[in-house]
């Protein structure tokens, strides 16, 4: 059964597993309760994730805590325990979601019949969904299938028109890095050209998921999470959709509704084209202002390491919009169908062997990098002797950032605080070798 | 209301997974390489250890001194689960050997390759005839009647039975036993402070932190000093150390943790003693307490008499109240009452309770009667942080130990007690 298999650095990669995805996907339901039938070590490390963005998680999230035993006899009478213990705290569900580990889906527990023999007084879903499944966008996606499945109706449940287009967001999380901000600027935008967002699924009422039919357009968002539900959706009810990739960098958002115009006109798209004209002349001027200081925004090299769309997304702004860059790497966590960046000159595969320690490795002394990613691909840096490279977190794990302000990567918004981000990580890269050289200077003097 | 806490683990059964544990047995252990026998995304728990660690040491200003060993994974799916994954592993070995050109290859089972039966340790010794190198296996799958200990301690215990040799003794050397942070965290470094103030050696951390070459030669120390001290997690290292005294001649010192006051004096006496430094040891205690004073000289002015509160919600193996009611003492602090958190089973609160009314005779409250008296506390030391706007300390899980341990702790509820802010919060030492 062995197979070939990209092996090295297959643990070099921040990705969580589909235990995490599937749980980021139902808390992104509001008034849904999650219980992890699996270990206290997966339901832990569940949890830590999802806290990142949810402080109060712990109070929605329950966990079995199966033993050997129970992996062996069946964990129906742990399940049930904290299902018990589940639905005393903190008021009623709108949705259960119970999901079983890897191990526990070994078994072959009959979940759907000892959940459904409780009598429960809200819809459930369960599903087995382990790291056998994958990662974190596998488990998610896998995830929205599911719950889609169980909630939608054979008939579209319709919802009274607004007269506007209507649009459904496919793959949006608020547990990607700043996802909640990014989410919050993309509906800003749609409704700013016209458009009524119908449905974010990932972050939604059970009211909404169930009348998701009722839209004219499928948007999908990030792609690794929500393509797997457009399809779904297209199949069982007709509903049309489009892979249009992430709105960043000023023209990038243009560009994305205009994508999404093509598809479903709406009214105001040059309401959107005025607000980026107005704010990409005042990045530009501000952005002049910085280069008398500090010089041009030139990076020799530049690796971007995110989720697949973010990735792609990302390097297309940063080359065209954002900074100058000698060489443009792209390192996506996953692998996805369309290709949103045409001017990357390498893309790897999310299971090519240490792409990281190979681009960094090709760095020359001297040369200036820059990192989009997250902590984890600083401390692979920092370790591989590039302590200098220039730093901006795009993605989850992040360790060394703290974002208390809600403003988004994505949009027009996020144009600007992502030029605000990259300016000041090479001021203070710059500032870094500066005290440097004046260490050499002085040394040297004595 | 009752006090709430941001989150309450309960453990019921299993509470963590071996495969973790023999990850840290060998994760900076130059010339290992170390494959996780499971499902790929379960590597993401060891690499979450990982960078916690890696931005804790850098927040605490220290140097990450070693590089951590290669880690693969057999990146088990759906189909291994039906035709098994002896193969898949058998084959990432051969990868191993190849690629990376090891001195050994240690294998962590996962509870999937548990459930379906691999039989690991025989892919194991297949393999290590076939590339005539060590491959370590240890009977341990995930979480599956195992905890993350016994990875650790089984892993611990292979690495022993296949480097380790006798060797002629090196005067005054001594081997740190077990992890606590590692070289670089505050415990180990406190340790080698001390022991440095004594004039030895410490040789090197074992296991988690040696080089599989230096292993061989590990037993030259004359004692090993053995990193924590309570409960289970410390048999297992106590143990590890009887084995290394019966076989290898390392005297295990471990008879105190020096994890307050008290016990920091016994431990420095007995490591004194063992290597006839009786003498420096009482200049050193004399020395380090006297610093300890001076420095409690300018904190008491701040702490006397403020009113505080204690909430317990760790198992005893982690944590003992004594500890932190010296503490308490030592910058006569007024303490209001000790409150158990919803946290602990009917059994380990009864445990609990006893140990508290043991070494305190503060009035013991549940978290329905808590809330009430966080109102009337200037802070709260804590082991869960509480949903509630009041001051508070978070008690550290790896303790604090030696005199700068004493010391930071002391330090923290200076800090603490000194802020003007209103609001609460939370402040890790």
């Amino acid at each position: 059964m062995s197979e070939k298999v990209s092996w090295s650095g297959s643990c070099q990669r921040p990705d969580t597993c589909a235990l995490t995805g599937a749980a980021a996907f139902a808390a992104g339901i509001a008034g849904a309760k999650i219980l992890v039938n699996g270990p206290l070590w997966c339901y832990f490390y569940v949890l830590r994730y999802l806290e990142r963005s949810e402080y109060h998680m712990a109070q929605r999230m329950q966990n079995s805590q199966p033993d050997g035993t129970a992996i062996v006899y069946g964990t129906e009478k742990c399940l049930t325990a904290a299902l018990q213990r589940l639905q005393k705290s903190g008021g009623p569900a709108e949705l259960l979601f119970v999901e079983n580990s890897c191990s526990v889906s070994l078994i072959g527990d009959d979940t759907e019949g000892i959940v459904g023999s409780l009598d429960l007084d809200c819809p459930f879903v369960t599903m087995d969904c382990g790291g056998l499944s994958g990662g974190f966008a596998e488990g998610w996606s896998k995830a929205a299938v599911r719950t889609l499945s169980k909630l939608s109706s054979p008939a579209p449940t319709l919802c009274e028109k607004s007269g506007r287009p209507r649009l459904n967001l496919l793959g949006l999380t608020d547990f990607y890095f700043n996802g909640a901000a990014d989410r919050e600027e993309i509906v800003r935008l749609l409704e700013l050209a016209g458009y009524e967002v119908n449905c974010v699924l990932g972050a939604s009422s059970v009211g909404q998921l169930r009348s998701i039919a009722s839209a004219d357009l499928n948007v999908v968002c990030h792609e690794e999470l929500g393509l797997e539900a457009a399809r779904y959706l297209k199949k069982r009810y007709g509903l049309p959709y489009i892979c249009p990739g992430l709105p960043y960098g000023c023209r990038g958002s243009v560009a994305w509704l205009e994508k999404i115009h093509a598809a479903l006109p709406c009214a105001h798209l040059e309401r959107v084209r005025a607000e980026a004209k107005e704010r990409e002349e005042r990045l530009v001027v501000w952005s002049n202002e910085m280069s008398s200081l500090w010089g041009e925004l030139w990076f020799d090299k530049a690796l971007v390491a995110a989720p697949g769309t973010t990735a792609h997304c990302v390097a297309q702004a940063l080359r065209c919009e954002w900074a100058d860059v000698g060489d443009l790497a792209m390192l996506p966590r996953q692998d996805i169908e369309h290709a949103f960046c045409d001017c990357a000159d390498r893309w790897h595969k999310s299971g090519e062997e240490a792409a990281l320690s190979k681009e960094s490795g090709s760095v020359d002394e001297g040369q200036s990098l820059l990192i989009l990613g997250s902590s984890d691909e600083r401390m692979e840096a920092k370790r591989a002797g590039h302590s200098d490279a220039a730093f901006c977190n795009i993605a989850y794990p992040v360790s060394d950032e703290v974002l208390l302000i809600k403003e988004p990567f994505m949009g027009l918004k996020g144009s600007a605080h992502m030029q605000q981000r990259l300016w000041n990580a090479y001021i203070e890269r710059t500032l870094a070798k500066s005290e440097r050289a004046e260490e050499i200077f002085c040394k040297n003097l004595r | 209301m009752a006090l709430q806490t941001k989150r309450y683990i309960n453990w019921r059964n299993s509470c963590s997974c071996s495969m973790t544990g023999v990850w840290e047995a060998v994760a900076f252990a130059e010339g290992a390489v170390l494959i996780f026998h499971s499902p790929r995304a379960c590597a993401h728990v060891a690499r979450t250890m990982e960078l916690y660690s890696h931005y804790r040491t850098l927040g605490d200003l220290r140097p990450e001194t070693l590089r951590p060993i290669p880690v693969l994974s057999t990146q088990l799916t759906e189909k291994h689960t039906i035709f098994g994954g002896g193969e898949q592993l058998a084959a990432c070995l051969r990868y191993a050997a190849a690629k990376y050109e090891p001195r050994c290859i240690a294998v962590a089972n996962s509870c999937v390759s548990g459930v379906i039966g691999d039989d690991v340790e025989a892919v194991g010794a297949e393999l290590e005839e076939e590339l005539g190198l060590p491959v370590l296996t240890v009977n341990c799958y995930g979480f599956l009647n195992t905890e993350y200990h016994d990875g650790y301690y089984a892993m611990t215990r292979e690495l022993i039975r296949r480097f380790f040799k006798k060797q002629p003794k090196e005067k005054g050397t001594v081997l740190l036993l077990g992890d606590c942070g590692g070289p670089w965290g505050l415990y180990a470094s406190e340790v080698r402070r001390l022991l440095q103030a004594l004039g030895l050696k410490v040789i090197g951390q074992f296991p988690g932190y040696m080089a599989v070459d230096e292993m061989a030669r590990a037993a030259r120390a004359e004692a090993a000093v053995i990193l924590g001290g309570r409960g289970a997690l410390y048999e297992g290292l106590r143990k590890i150390a009887r084995q290394l005294e019966q076989d290898y001649e390392v005297k295990a010192l471990g008879a105190f943790y020096p994890v307050d006051l008290q016990q920091t004096r016994q431990w420095l006496l007995s490591v004194a003693g063992f290597f006839g430094k009786e003498e420096e040891g009482r200049r050193l205690i004399a020395a380090e307490e006297e610093k300890l004073q001076s420095a409690l000289n300018g904190f008491l002015p701040v702490t006397k008499g403020q009113k505080v509160l204690l909430c317990l919600g760790r198992q005893l193996d982690y944590f003992d109240p004594a500890t932190t009611l010296e503490l308490v003492e030592l910058l006569r602090l007024d303490l209001l009452g000790v409150v158990l958190l919803d946290a602990y089973e009917p059994k380990e609160r009864q445990e609990v309770l006893a140990k508290v009314q043991a070494v305190t005779d503060a009035p013991i409250y549940d978290t329905a009667a808590a809330e009430k008296l966080c109102e009337k506390v200037r802070l709260v030391l804590t082991t869960h942080e509480l949903q509630y706007p009041v001051p508070q300390l978070f008690l550290p899980m790896i303790p604090e130990v030696g005199y700068s341990g004493t010391l930071r702790l002391l330090g923290a509820i200076y800090r603490r007690l000194c802020s003007r802010k209103e609001r609460g919060g939370l402040t890790y030492v």
